[in-house]
């Protein structure tokens, strides 16, 4: 377990450190480290010819890459890698396919040295068509540079990402895909429950809407960051990865090794999101470690992070047919995800994103068709909600739609539709422990306190001076306050294991491949374990994860280890005191019904020991046992019907705004966060979780966006280019974790972000009757909806050119959104020096 | 060791030095490398020489000058620190709206930087200060191989992202002249992406008051949303004599909004900027009516 | 006298109020000689443009990002890292910021920590009295993704305080700006509970965590 005194002296273990000079740190590679440094793709999508020869032989050089010579220096045989589809080469072969794809790399001792050596090397790029939008991606359309307009509908040559299917790899083998050979279909994940296209035939109302979200970065301060050391039989990969057992199935496929000559181990990470499951750069970090046979690292600078994954960018047409009092009685979803130039994770986060549009709702016929597209844009993967906040921001908005046609409350809506105990789910599962009436409850009361227009402004909220913002008095600003109701599922089926091991000191070390990144995981596996033992917190360390020593566990991720990890941590103790209580039946001569193992002791008769004094007496050396967790279910491939999750994580959100009608920028004044938590082992964790999952809804709800530049390119590749909500962004955010001692644990780290961006564009809403349908609400597309709304047409004065904008739903006429112009450019300028 | 691609750093420790060095082949001079250090990390695109002035006294000065007639000329050093103008009792006390600007830009650790010099020089769009030093109707001194000059911030930046500064010269000071009692500062910010955003748009009001309350001068200057700061005298203009609850501020405001011409970037597009333009315009210059007469 | 260094040369620099001689080559920064050549990790490269803060030192007691200084520039100004922060307090104990960091558990991953305790650290140095909203401000330029503002803040106003010898028996800061949250989970699930009881609709299992 990490000390705090770590954590405020800047000693807490990270990959990164130590290794940029010559000093060891906690992972030392031994002698001989070489940096690589990467030669990343100016141009999205193109053919390559790499000449390394003008960098070789410099000094310092130990060695110069492109991806032809790597695959050339291992044998020939293609390099590739991806977690379900094995379609992505450490280094671009031929193709490149986004623009910051890695094309070279030099191995230098001294980094410089091997920056002076990539400055030689010279790329030829020959342009294909670009593929940016995942619709066109599919139709066979293709994009013209700078802008954003699908120029034509004909497949064109050049246009099909992959030619040549990736082969399956054996992290995921049990995910099956539809998709089609020759196509940028990634997969495509279907839900049928009951009948929808006839029961929207019946219905007496239906609706059909349209959301967006954009890409994001998910901003882990530490970059990525792997060191891979050969030896003769064996490789060992140091990686700052959320995924060691993925990473090591990943790797070993990858170089033809058994699993048990690949080892992955990982310290402490300074940040993940999702960002660092499966392999990304241990890959290139093994190949160029077995090829030189001399430890390598590579560690990633900001902009490369940028462009190694993303959040998926959505479009989502929902059609839903309702009664006149809101009652849901049919749906249909059809969802385009972009899962960028390499398919990662998306085939599963599809499956997340699918059976997330049913929402907390209770839908007899729901029909969802999701599609994930390659495009020429830098991969999209795992972040923080899986495709929740993406799905949540979709059913939510539509809710308040179809609240407002009706002319009914949002809340009625919510209310006469919600998954009770005994409902069936999107995917059939009979619910239990479901709490929306709870959640609704906490959503609709939270904020309730206090006068909307023209009221002060809540202690403690962002002030409208600060910084000199232009903001006009809040007085002058419209207000409203909007709440927003969600679901998210955890990975199921999932397999955890856990060893304790028992001193002679009474000591415990907990064995685990769970990896900490500040989400306070280890103290939760020690709480329980001490609870479980009865013995102090301070008795008890954790590991980091090292696939040599400690035991499998599928990931670190989806909000499972309290659950998942902390099951086989409780089983593992659990068995100690079995096995404790036949070690001192045997001594003692006593049956073992006579025998109390708990609370530190064991009691056998009379005599009692405590846990480290029977190891002693025992000359036991030590005590070991094991514990595992598994959970069941899966999804029908052809209906999508089945168990979907373990548990399912349920929240609320409650947001009130300050809308300025003349600028259109929306300021949030205060958050509330309320989560079925069940039982909290650790309060203080779990609720800074839940403030840092409202903070990052935040961002997506307000600003954060990765868009495309004038060259095709991700145009954010710098955090001052892509903001970051900071400490003036702080709403007031209170939390309420409900659920009490006796209930189930429930996963926290991610259930609080999906309500986020919903409650804020409901609160738009309700400040000034536009539903907003893309994210982010920038000020520029609030300003051009209120104008699109006739509401506003008198209040805002309406010279001047058009606003660029983009879809949004409004109340008082049927103006039709207009259609986003490439209004935005990438530039170069910086914040202010 | 790779010995090529070196940068070179030299010290000079007067501003005769510092012109000299200057004036060898492939010099850049060196204040706050708070942009410089961009280049320094890129390979591509690192400068062979740097002249580093911090050690030259003249450039790290602030004074304020003060004439027989009366009036004062605030002179700010081209190497003083963003932290160090807005600190400046002289700064804070004659130009309150100079020492704001200065304490809002980036964040702490860039201001505790970056220099007067630097913002002006770097010709950056983005940047807040010389919006409001136009305003101010500030004035850069040059000092190079010919001599001494000094330009109006007015005619500073004679392309977008360009200078008038030739090669061999540099910007040694800002000259601001103090303003009369009774004026008014101005500076309204929108940030579009966070609090700690650069500016999407600036708007800086000057605003000169009779005792009565009329305003006798005016001078605005729009930027961060424009190529460089720019202003429109003669729309200026239009709120002489008026008073408290004058209905020029609008008539302005849409006169800045017809005749800017605003930049697309990752903050907003163009065409918003420009309505933006309206509304801050405005919004500064009731702000200064309102002050006005205090 | 201009002076024209020749890179090859060492360079002095003040580290923690100990010298020490590197050798950084032109474009090196600061950043760059205290983690190759000095082995001080606690600086960390999260943007090296300068606007995260997480490779924030002090020079000359003011924050500044490593990763844009050139060691170049450094000259005679004394760096102060994190890991010499605790020098400035009785030996052997945390500086009080640190120590309110630790109360709050003002931290997630910790990537981010050192930086905003050194930038607290010189706010409270040259304003004891700083405001709130002063704190915000300067703390503004210091970005943690894990989401931890909230604690942070309750973190240097407790410091602040314990700073100025209000609190100066160490107890945690109850005046939280954030409308009184606790600084265990109990208080709000309390509340929750109450308002569902309120309603008369008690779901199961809402009562407050021990």
């Amino acid at each position: 377990m990490s000390d705090p005194r770590a954590k405020v002296t800047g000693r807490l273990p990270l990959l990164g450190d130590g290794l940029d000079g010559t000093a060891g740190g906690a992972a030392d590679p031994g002698p001989g480290l070489l940096h690589a440094r990467l030669l990343t793709a100016d141009v999205a999508h193109a053919r390559l010819a790499v000449d390394t020869t003008p960098a070789r032989g410099l000094p310092g050089v130990t060695a110069v890459f492109s991806g032809r010579e790597l695959e050339a220096a291992l044998g020939g045989r293609p390099l590739r890698f991806g977690p379900v589809l094995r379609d992505q080469p450490p280094l671009a072969v031929e193709r490149v396919r986004y623009a910051g794809e890695p094309v070279a790399v030099a191995l230098a001792a001294d980094p410089d040295d091997a920056d002076e050596a990539l400055r030689r090397i010279t790329v030829t790029y020959d342009p294909l068509p670009l593929v940016t939008d995942p619709i066109a991606a599919l139709t066979g359309a293709t994009t013209d540079v700078g802008t954003s307009a699908v120029t034509g509908t004909s497949a064109v040559a050049g246009t099909v990402l992959h030619p040549r299917d990736g082969a399956p790899s054996a992290a995921f083998p049990e995910i099956r895909l539809r998709r089609g050979a020759g196509t940028n279909l990634v997969n495509h994940f279907v839900i049928r429950k009951g009948d929808a296209p006839g029961a929207l035939a019946r219905a007496e109302h239906v609706f059909t809407d349209t959301f967006t979200t954009p890409a994001m970065h998910h901003a882990a301060l530490e970059n990525h960051v792997a060191v891979a050391v050969p030896d003769a039989q064996r490789i060992v990969v140091w990686s700052a990865t959320q995924t060691p057992y993925k990473v090591r199935v990943q790797l070993a496929e990858l170089l033809g090794l058994p699993l048990d000559r690949v080892v992955v181990r990982t310290l402490h990470l300074g940040g993940a999101f999702g960002a660092k499951c499966y392999a990304k750069i241990e890959p290139l970090a093994a190949c160029l470690a077995r090829v030189t046979g001399r430890p390598v690292r590579v560690c990633l600078d900001r902009a490369q992070t940028f462009t190694t994954i993303t959040r998926h960018a959505t479009r989502a047409t929902i059609e839903t047919g309702v009664r006149a009092d809101g009652r849901i009685t049919a749906r249909r979803v059809t969802a385009w995800f972009d899962a960028g130039a390499y398919a990662d994770i998306s085939p599963r986060v599809i499956k997340n994103g699918a059976y997330g549009y049913g929402g907390p709702y209770d839908i007899a016929d729901i029909w969802v068709d999701v599609y994930a597209a390659y495009t020429n844009r830098p991969p999209a993967g795992a972040f923080r909600g899986y495709a929740s906040p993406q799905a949540a921001f979709a059913y939510e908005g539509q809710t308040e739609l179809i609240a407002r046609r009706l002319g009914v409350p949002a809340s009625q809506v919510r209310r006469v539709n919600l998954l009770r105990d005994g409902s069936r789910n999107v995917t059939g599962e009979t619910m239990t422990d479901c709490h929306y009436d709870t959640l609704l409850d906490v959503a609709e009361h939270a904020l309730a306190d206090g006068a909307l227009a023209g009221g002060a402004l809540p202690d403690g909220a962002p002030d409208a001076g600060l910084g000199g913002d232009a903001d006009p008095p809040v007085g002058q600003c419209l207000r409203g306050r909007g709440v927003a109701l969600t679901v998210k599922g955890t990975n199921t089926p999932s397999v955890s294991q856990a060893a304790v091991l028992l001193n002679r000191d009474g000591s415990l070390q907990i064995l685990t491949s769970t990896v900490e990144m500040g989400q306070g995981a280890h103290l939760a596996l020690t709480r329980l374990a001490a609870e479980a033992l009865g013995i102090e917190e301070r008795m008890i360390s954790v590991s980091l994860p090292d696939t040599d020593t400690t035991p499998y566990d599928q990931q670190t991720s989806s909000s499972r280890s309290t659950i998942a990890m902390g099951g086989a941590v409780r089983d593992a103790c659990a068995n100690l005191l079995g096995l404790l209580t036949r070690l001192a039946a045997d001594h003692c001569g006593v049956p073992a019904e006579q025998v109390r193992a708990g609370g530190g002791q064991v009691r056998a008769g009379a005599t009692s020991y405590g846990y480290g004094e029977l190891v002693t007496v025992l000359r036991a050396g030590q005590l070991r046992c094991e514990g595992a967790y598994a959970s069941q279910g899966g999804l029908d491939h052809e209906t999508g019907q089945g168990i979907a999750s373990s548990r399912w994580h349920q929240a609320s959100g409650s947001a009130e705004v300050t809308v300025d009608v003349e600028t259109g920028r929306v300021r949030v004044l205060r958050y509330h966060a309320a989560v079925w938590a069940g039982r909290v082992v650790n309060p203080v964790e779990a609720r800074m979780q839940v403030e840092g999952a409202v903070l990052l809804g935040l961002g997506s709800a307000l600003g954060e966006e990765l868009g495309l530049g004038p060259d095709g390119g991700q145009a954010q590749r710098t955090l001052l280019d892509y903001r970051l909500p900071a400490l003036t962004d702080l709403p007031v955010i209170t939390v309420d974790l409900l659920g009490g001692p006796d209930d189930e644990i429930h996963g926290l780290g991610e259930t609080a972000v999906p309500p986020v961006a919903p409650a804020v564009a409901a609160a738009v809403a309700d400040a000034t009757g536009v539903v907003i349908t893309d994210l982010p609400l920038r000020p520029d597309r609030v300003l051009a909806a209120l104008r699109a709304s006739r509401g506003f047409a008198a209040a805002v004065p309406t010279s001047g050119a058009a606003v660029p904008t983009s879809g949004a739903a409004v109340f008082r006429d049927d103006v039709h959104p207009l259609q986003l112009p490439a209004a935005q450019r990438a530039e170069h300028e910086r914040t202010p020096r | 060791m790779s010995t090529g691609n070196g940068t070179r750093w030299v010290h000079p420790t007067s501003l005769g030095e510092a012109l000299a060095e200057l004036a060898v082949p492939g010099s850049r001079p060196a204040a706050g490398c708070t942009q410089l250090a961009f280049a320094l990390a890129d390979p591509r695109r690192r400068p062979d020489r740097l002249v580093a002035l911090g050690g030259v006294p003249e450039l790290s000065a602030v004074q304020r000058m003060s004439w027989a007639d009366g009036r004062g000329t605030l002179v700010l050093g081209s190497a003083v620190t963003h932290a160090r103008a807005a600190a400046d009792p002289q700064v804070r006390e004659a130009v309150p709206v100079l020492a704001d600007v200065f304490s809002r830009v980036g964040n702490v650790r860039v201001r505790a930087m970056a220099t007067v010099g630097g913002v002006l020089a770097g010709a950056v769009y983005a940047w807040d200060p010389p919006t409001v030093l136009r305003a101010l109707g500030a004035r850069a001194r040059l000092d190079g191989p010919n001599g001494r000059r000094t330009v109006p911030l007015d005619d500073f930046y004679p392309d977008p992202g360009r200078t008038v500064i030739d090669a061999g010269e540099l910007l040694t000071s800002v000259e601001i002249d103090v303003p009369p009692p009774r004026t008014v500062g101005r500076y309204l910010t929108l940030k579009t992406r966070s609090a700690e955003d650069s500016s999407c748009l600036g708007v800086a009001a000057v605003l000169g008051f009779d005792p009565s309350g009329r305003c006798v001068r005016a001078r605005l200057a729009v930027g961060s949303a424009t190529p460089a700061p720019v202003g429109f005298p003669e729309l200026d203009a239009l709120l002489l004599g008026e008073g408290p609850g004058s209905s020029s501020a609008k008539a302005v405001a849409d006169g800045y909004a017809e005749r800017v011409t605003c930049v697309d970037d990752l903050r907003a597009g163009a065409a918003y900027r420009v309505e933006m333009v309206r509304v801050l315009v405005r919004r500064a210059i009731t702000a200064a009516f309102e002050d006005g007469p205090a | 006298m201009t002076v024209d260094r020749d890179p090859r040369l060492p360079l002095c620099l003040v580290v923690n109020d100990d010298e020490v001689e590197v050798r950084p080559r032109g474009h090196h920064t600061l950043l760059d000689v205290l983690r190759r050549e000095l082995d001080l990790v606690g600086a960390r490269p999260g943007c090296t443009v300068g606007a995260c803060g997480s490779c924030t030192v002090l020079l000359d007691d003011e924050p500044v990002s490593s990763c844009l200084l050139p060691a170049q520039l450094v000259g005679t100004r004394h760096v102060r890292t994190i890991e010499g922060l605790e020098s400035l307090a009785v030996p052997g104990s945390l500086h009080p910021v640190q120590q309110a960091f630790i109360d709050h558990t003002a931290f997630q991953c910790s990537y981010c920590t050192p930086g905003f305790i050194l930038t607290a650290t010189a706010l409270l140095t040259r304003e004891p009295d700083a405001s709130r909203e002063r704190i915000q401000a300067e703390l503004a330029g210091n970005l943690c993704r894990c989401g931890s503002y909230v604690k942070i803040m309750d973190a240097v106003l407790d410091a602040r305080d314990r700073l100025r010898g209000h609190h100066d028996d160490g107890s945690p800061y109850d005046g939280s700006p954030y409308g009184g949250a606790p600084h265990n989970g109990t208080a709000d699930q309390q509340t929750a509970d109450q308002r569902v009881a309120d309603r008369g609709t008690p779901d199961r299992g809402t009562v407050a965590q021990p």
